[in-house]
């Protein structure tokens, strides 16, 4: 906090736009540190200045888990820093993290009315010192109705089902939520590398969700599925996308070949040292944000070159923008319309042979279709990291997606960001309560 | 050819109309020699007193506004009159004068009895002082005294002082300084006519209390918990000011200096067209410091040319013709709001404020998040473009 001066006010105010304080590109190339941190009050106060306070708040309509933003933004703007929180976990109960992890570019933050004066308001970063501040301080404690709804069980420990979860809880659910690991958060705790989201502000807010509920962990559902339909008045299944997709090609089982999730698992689990990358050559295959995760980590275990291999070009990437924007300047190399097709050893590294991609109408995705033209290059590297794709791990869930009591959200139904899980886990919420206070028909 | 901004005033030849008032940034020689280095024309040195009237000031005394991010809109102090004796002051009276002869210096007084007055008005004309300021205003720590803004707050009071130092000022002429903290200005204004001073300088800060320390409840600026009334200067006072120095001007045969608000030459030139023949600044030059007299010159002197004037003279007054009262004001004049698309970037503000605060005559394209004017509806009254914040809304006259 700042010091208040003796006469009123505080210190260090100006009319700039404020820009958080942000790790030099030497910083990242070495160590695994947060790469922003959280504005201070005054900058946040500022940045909220500018704020238009628009009537009818485009942000609001960019935004998956609909929090009011021009609200929290003029309760900064007050110094009413309790008001403002409350308005963020009113809507969203991962407000530190999807203030870390949103892809504001492209959501709240392209909508932002100032884009057309100026640069965006810098909704994440004020959200985040908003919630950083409010958990900071102990000023979260959400009161939970205390008569019971109904029994619900949650499948999923990712944001999708915490975020249910959360709001069954406020509506006075009994709540089990079920986790195959040890540890409950999915993504948040085993996929997001930490320069984006430090442990300690994953763990505290999802602590604070499953300090309130039942958590059984390390449970695969399996056999007991059919069971759970008759124990519970509703299922909510949020069981994400956690098994990644590998490469069918020839030399895809080779040692040194690894699924970027596993790596990235690894590096949350501290096990950082089983990938022994310093001095050595990358390539990460893929051009999602798991991918670029991969990359970026690589390059902090000081790997001498890392090179993301995409068959589609940058405008196609399924990456956001800042995060390829991030990549970039750690020293990242992008090498685009390239698809391996075979990996052999060479002297103790991999030799990927490369075909060139041409591409061409629209497929049924909507991106444009990849033609492989025939041209062929050969590139070494000391390991590879795929990040092609992932699916949902088999739970015993598979033949009751559609029974009535039966909801699902999260990376599970397509949505591909923290927020639109959180999204999903509000909304299947609602429905499930709505669904209980009918008495349990549809 | 540039324009002549020499002014002047009392028959003092101002090489511009940019004077600094008495206040902290007048305290010393040293300090003024930087602003008349800088190219101020001149300055007021801090208020002085006989040696009698002991000065103890206590810190801290500053207090400012903050708004939206925006630093001292207002700025408040207890300060007093200088602490420094006399007697320094008349030796930086002669050193100020023998190293700029062209600049004008004038001195600030306070006193309690007609010897005092007097007394200090024949120390500095002896000095070289090229004008008395009589503050007849100070409106905190000093009226408990019997001094101060108790004096300008009392036309007998005001007539009789200005009269003893009048009296005593040989080959000087003589301001008074006039209280904002007053219902009618003017019964005070021409008992300074009558009391054959020269000038009035309006106005003095406007007492307020500039907050409360809502974590301790000690009102601010707070000394050890405890806080008292203070004066209030800067941008927030300026339509205040206006108000005092236009009634003055345009009721008054005297010539007017101005100062409450004024930072910017924007500021300067609305002064002068209300009838100010010299301005006089003190929160700008506190904030930003000396240099803000740059931009207060040439932006002075770019507006005049532009405006095809070759003096400053000409500009003096220009407005107070049309400075009237509401039963003269038309009736058949009509204006509308005008949303330009062009420039509009949907923020909805003119919406919702004339919604909630006007007439209900803005309509709101929620598709396209464009505001449109009802002309049926709008009455003209100029909420809307005060809210938006890109300069797209004008009122546009239909009668």
């Amino acid at each position: 906090m700042q010091e208040k001066h003796p006469a009123g006010g505080y210190q260090a105010a100006g009319t700039w736009n404020v820009s958080p304080r942000t790790l030099s590109r030497q910083e990242r190339r070495t160590s695994f540190g947060e790469v922003e941190s959280t504005l201070t009050l005054a900058q946040a106060v500022q940045e909220a200045n500018r704020c238009l306070y628009c009537y009818d708040a485009p942000c609001i309509q960019g935004c998956p888990a609909q929090i009011q933003i021009p609200e929290f933004i003029a309760r900064i703007r007050s110094h009413n820093l309790t008001g403002a929180a409350e308005v963020i976990y009113r809507d969203n109960p991962l407000g530190a993290i999807c203030g870390r992890v949103c892809p504001v570019e492209a959501l709240c933050q392209k909508a932002c009315t100032s884009c057309r004066i100026n640069t965006p308001i810098a909704i994440g970063s004020l959200q985040r010192f908003v919630c950083d501040l409010a958990i900071q301080e102990g000023r979260i404690a959400f009161q939970d109705e205390t008569n019971v709804l109904g029994k619900v069980a949650v499948v999923g420990g990712g944001p999708a089902g915490l975020s249910c979860a959360h709001y069954l809880r406020q509506r006075g659910c009994e709540v089990d939520l079920f986790e195959k690991e040890d540890l409950a958060g999915g993504l948040l705790r085993w996929g997001i590398p930490i320069y984006r989201l430090p442990e300690e502000v994953a763990k505290r807010e999802i602590d604070l969700i499953t300090n309130r509920v039942a958590l059984h962990r390390k449970y695969l559902l399996g056999t007991q599925a059919e069971d759970f339909l008759k124990q519970y008045d509703a299922i909510f299944l949020g069981i994400g996308l956690s098994s990644p997709i590998l490469l069918r090609t020839p030399g895809a089982d080779l040692p040194g070949v690894y699924a970027a999730a596993s790596f990235l698992r690894a590096l949350r689990e501290k096990k950082g040292g089983d990938f022994a990358f310093y001095g050595k050559e990358i390539a990460v295959v893929g051009g999602g944000a798991t991918a670029l995760d991969a990359a970026r980590s690589a390059i902090r275990l000081g790997a001498s070159k890392v090179t993301v291999l995409y068959r589609r070009t940058a405008e196609e990437m399924p990456a956001f923008s800042s995060e390829v924007e991030a990549a970039f300047q750690e020293g990242v190399d992008f090498l685009w319309l390239m698809s391996p097709v075979e990996i052999t050893p060479v002297d103790g590294r991999l030799k990927l042979i490369l075909e060139g991609i041409r591409l061409g109408e629209p497929d049924e995705s909507g991106r444009a279709s990849v033609i492989p033209t025939g041209v062929r290059t050969n590139f070494l590297a000391d390991a590879v990291l795929v990040a092609i794709a992932s699916q949902a791990e088999p739970a015993g869930v598979e033949g009751w997606m559609d029974r009535p009591k039966v909801f699902r959200g999260g990376d599970l139904t397509g949505g591909a960001t923290v927020v639109q899980a959180v999204a999903d886990g509000k909304e299947a919420a609602l429905r499930i309560i709505s669904w209980l206070e009918k008495g349990g028909s549809q | 050819m540039k324009p002549d901004l020499s002014i002047n005033f009392c028959g003092i030849h101002f090489p511009n109309p940019y004077v600094l008032a008495a206040a902290p940034t007048t305290d010393s020689a040293d300090q003024v020699a930087r602003a008349l280095e800088a190219g101020w024309a001149g300055a007021v040195m801090k208020t002085t007193s006989v040696e009698t009237e002991t000065v103890e000031l206590v810190y801290p005394q500053m207090g400012g506004i903050e708004l939206e991010g925006k630093k001292l809109n207002g700025l408040i102090n207890i300060d007093l009159i200088s602490e420094r004796h006399i007697d320094q002051v008349e030796q930086d009276i002669r050193r100020l004068k023998k190293e700029y002869p062209g600049k004008v210096i004038l001195a600030s007084i306070m006193g309690s009895r007609q010897e005092h007055w007097q007394e200090l008005v024949r120390r500095l004309e002896a000095a070289g002082v090229d004008m008395i300021e009589c503050s007849f205003s100070c409106p905190h720590g000093m009226p408990e005294r019997g001094m101060g803004a108790a004096v300008g707050q009392n036309p007998e009071f005001t007539e009789r002082t200005a009269r003893w130092v009048k009296e005593a000022a040989k080959r000087v002429p003589v301001a008074i300084k006039l209280t904002p903290n007053i219902t009618d200005i003017l019964p005070i204004a021409e008992a300074v006519k009558r009391s054959g001073a020269d000038a009035i300088v309006a106005i003095n800060t406007v007492l307020g209390l500039i907050g409360v320390d809502i974590d301790t409840f000690s009102p601010l600026p707070s000394v050890d918990g405890i806080g008292i009334y203070g004066g209030f200067s800067g941008p927030a006072i300026k339509p205040i000011a206006l108000h005092f120095v236009s009634k003055i001007a345009q009721n008054i045969d005297l010539p007017v200096a101005a100062t409450g608000g004024i930072c910017t030459w924007r500021d300067a030139v609305e002064f002068l067209l209300v009838g100010a023949r010299n301005l006089q600044l003190c929160t700008a030059p506190m904030h930003y410091g000396f240099r803000v007299i740059e931009d207060l010159l040439d932006g002075l002197s770019h507006y005049l040319a532009e405006k095809g004037f070759s003096s400053v003279e000409e500009i003096i007054g220009l407005a107070l013709p049309k400075l009237s009262s509401y039963q003269h004001l038309s009736r058949t004049y009509k204006v509308v709001s005008q949303v330009n698309t062009d420039i509009c970037i949907g923020c909805g503000l003119c919406f919702i404020a004339c919604q909630d605060g006007a007439h209900q005559a803005i309509v709101w394209d929620a598709e396209k998040r464009l505001p449109r004017t009802d002309e049926e509806k709008c009455v003209g009254c100029g909420l809307c473009p005060q809210v938006c914040p890109v300069e797209a809304i004008a009122l546009k006259r239909t009668a």
